[in-house]
């Protein structure tokens, strides 16, 4: 099987077990804290991926880490994916539970690049319209990056909604060179 | 030089604005993973189509052919160095295709539609895709009409319909682009005005340039120009340098212009030179996409590769304008093994074959084409009447000759009519040889096969039966110019024809061997 459905299988036999048990959001809660303490720690990381360690030393450690910090559904899943041998795959697993229980609950993860930091009125009139265009409930990442000029790009997956002036100064470029003279 | 006035420059540039919108645009995008020897694979662009068009940076563009899982396998028509790890990738929501009309004719393309002939953009509106599917059975009728090459060889023993699909196999150097060349230069008399009083329809043609060094391909235009050809002809041309996904897409574009005039009721003719080159890039892009190699490392679908592109070969039915898409496919063989996997696969999907050979072309028999294996499946029924009339015996002749050619050797030894086959025989292997760049009409060629099989030839030397073929020729378009007139126009060969033919064949066969 391709690791990819693999990763799906995990993730999605895992957000069902939590629909059950009503725990969904606070399981997302720990596990976008896993998540966090993975990115921080290499070591960490590492040590989930390393096939030399044995499946119940990594149980070990993960439970001295994270021992009462984290609910036994969450506890449990942890201790099958690893006894399963797939502790490598967990990190991926874990991120696509997050996007897989956004997509479910109809949000949308925007990634909103702007010249200047839109004020509270605006940055709302943004989600709104956004919001309205997707049909779903947005949550906004604003970066700052001064290379689009003015305007916004927004990044939903793979989709793109650019207004920036950079690409409609792009746009006008490649309109003047196609004038034949 | 031609001065050019700012205020132009400025108008132009204002009507190019005028249409610009200032809008926000949404688009779909992808990045890449990994790139390189023309591959890249991105990741993203979830919504993507098979054989869509991708827009990288630079103004490098690219063609989806894997959709997996997790990537998309994609391969680049332009300098893969412009593309880097990392780099954004636009859809452009269209599959590949060429920009398609008239004003086409008489300019070198590339596969994209794009000119590289140095004369200027072409402005056309109307793109077709490159990858089409061919027309299905109610939308086609038998062949019926004849498509002539001017080779005397091919029309009157492997005649070509059109609407046909003809392989020209042979090893390197036997003169396979010759006779499809030749065949292109003959369509010429197919748009005069003459022709047009005969209710033959112009022909139109596109000859596409596969892998080839662009000298041979420069060499060709020149002389398709020479000739007066290039009025009529398209050549889109992806030459070795090109990427192979350019080489790959070439005859699909070719098919894809042929199918233009096809459509719109009017006759093409298309040149795929050569198939062997393009299942080499096919190979090439396959394997660096993983797909699983197969015989000689071909991928699986490499027999789909070629049928896909000579199905589109078609006689459209009246309901439908009546057109055709005539296609002349070439394969190089490597030391005559017609039994390789390419040219078996194409082969079997043509409508027959003309085989060219190196030790016939090496022993003077030019155009080589070995009319023993050579066949024609469908042209018959296209063939011009007074040529099936002439050429029924020809081939028989030709046969007999063959096998007893080895015998020859014995000269006088042998007895009458063995010595009456043989020396026929060498006449008429002479007769059909032709040079390069003149190709004869179908009245002339008639007349020519005539004399050869009726034994006019019989009493002049072999060396000599060239000379008094181009004579008698002349002879009769100077005295007996009905002969040829009421071929062209009747397409049959009456008595009387028979009668004048004999007479001024008698008349020229005193004076010639004075």
């Amino acid at each position: 099987m391709s690791l990819l459905k693999l990763k799906r299988n995990y993730a999605n036999s895992f957000l069902d077990t939590c629909y059950e048990t009503a725990s969904t959001e606070k399981v997302a809660e720990e596990v976008s804290f896993f998540i966090e303490i993975l990115d921080e720690n290499l070591q960490l990381k590492r040590m989930l991926k390393n096939p030399v360690i044995k499946p119940n030393k990594k149980l070990l450690i993960l439970n001295e880490i994270f021992e009462k910090r984290i609910s036994k559904g969450f506890e449990d899943f942890l201790k099958l994916i690893i006894m399963n041998n797939r502790a490598d795959l967990l990190e991926d697993v874990l991120k696509l539970y997050i996007k897989l229980k956004d997509e479910r609950e109809g949000i949308a993860e925007v990634r909103l690049t702007v010249n200047h930091l839109p004020d509270k009125i605006e940055e709302e009139k943004i989600r709104v319209k956004i919001a309205d265009y997707l049909g779903k409930k947005v949550v906004l990442n604003i970066e700052q990056n001064s290379e689009i000029l003015g305007g916004f790009v927004a990044m939903i997956d793979d989709k793109v909604i650019d207004g920036s002036l950079r690409h409609q100064l792009d746009k006008i470029k490649k309109t003047m060179l196609k004038a034949s003279i | 030089m031609n001065q050019v006035k700012p205020d132009e420059i400025t108008s132009i540039l204002r009507k190019q604005l005028s249409g610009f919108e200032n809008e926000v645009e949404i688009y779909d995008v992808g990045t890449v993973l990994q790139v390189g020897d023309g591959i890249a694979i991105v990741y993203g662009l979830s919504k993507v189509m098979v054989s869509e068009l991708v827009e990288f940076p630079n103004d490098v563009y690219g063609m989806v052919l894997n959709l997996e899982e997790d990537s998309v396998g994609c391969v680049l028509f332009g300098d893969s160095r412009l593309v880097k790890e990392g780099d954004t990738v636009k859809r452009t929501k269209r599959v590949a295709s060429i920009p398609v009309g008239e004003e086409m004719l008489g300019r070198v393309v590339n596969p994209l539609g794009i000119p590289i002939d140095g004369k200027g953009t072409i402005e056309l509106k109307t793109y077709l895709p490159i990858e089409r599917k061919a027309l299905g059975v109610l939308s086609r009728q038998p062949v019926k009409e004849s498509l002539q090459t001017g080779v005397t060889a091919i029309d009157a023993m492997i005649p070509i319909g059109r609407g046909q699909r003809e392989l020209i196999i042979g090893d390197r150097q036997t003169g396979k682009t010759a006779v499809a060349i030749d065949a292109i230069i003959n369509q010429k008399f197919t748009h005069t005005k003459e022709a047009e009083a005969l209710g033959i329809k112009p022909v139109y043609c596109i000859y596409v340039a596969i892998g080839q060094k662009s000298s041979t391909v420069a060499q060709v235009v020149a002389k398709l120009k020479e000739f007066g050809a290039m009025d009529y002809t398209i050549v889109v041309a992806a030459s070795a340098s090109e990427p192979a996904p350019l080489q790959f897409i070439a005859p699909y574009s070719g098919a894809t212009l042929g199918e233009f005039f096809r459509d719109s009721g009017r006759h093409s003719l298309v040149v795929y030179d050569d198939l062997s080159k393009q299942a080499a890039a096919y190979r090439e892009l396959s394997l660096l996409l993983r797909r699983p190699p197969g015989r000689e490392a071909y991928p699986g679908d490499v027999f789909y590769l070629h049928s896909r592109l000579l199905e589109r070969a078609s006689k459209l039915s009246e309901e439908l304008g009546g057109g055709s898409l005539t296609a002349l496919p070439i394969i190089e063989t490597q030391q005559g093994d017609v039994s390789a996997y390419i040219p078996t696969n194409v082969i079997s999907i043509t409508d027959g074959q003309i085989y060219l050979e190196s030790n016939l072309f090496n022993a003077g028999v030019r155009p080589a084409i070995n009319v023993g294996i050579s066949v024609s499946r469908v042209g018959g029924n296209a063939q011009v009447k007074a040529m099936r009339k002439v050429a029924g015996t020809l081939k028989l002749d030709l046969a007999q000759y063959r096998e007893l050619e080895s015998f020859a050797k014995f000269g006088s030894d042998l007895d009458a009519s063995t010595q009456r086959t043989l020396s026929k025989g060498a006449r008429l292997v002479e007769l059909l040889k032709q040079g390069q760049y003149s190709p004869l009409p179908v009245e002339k060629q008639v007349v020519s096969i005539f004399l050869g099989t009726n034994g006019y030839l019989g009493p002049i030397p072999v060396s000599e039966v060239k000379r008094f073929e181009k004579e008698i020729h002349e002879y009769m378009e100077l005295k007996y110019n009905q002969i040829f007139k009421d071929i062209r126009e009747t397409k049959q060969l009456s008595d009387e024809t028979i009668k004048l033919i004999k007479q001024a064949a008698e008349e020229f066969t005193k004076v010639f061997s004075k």
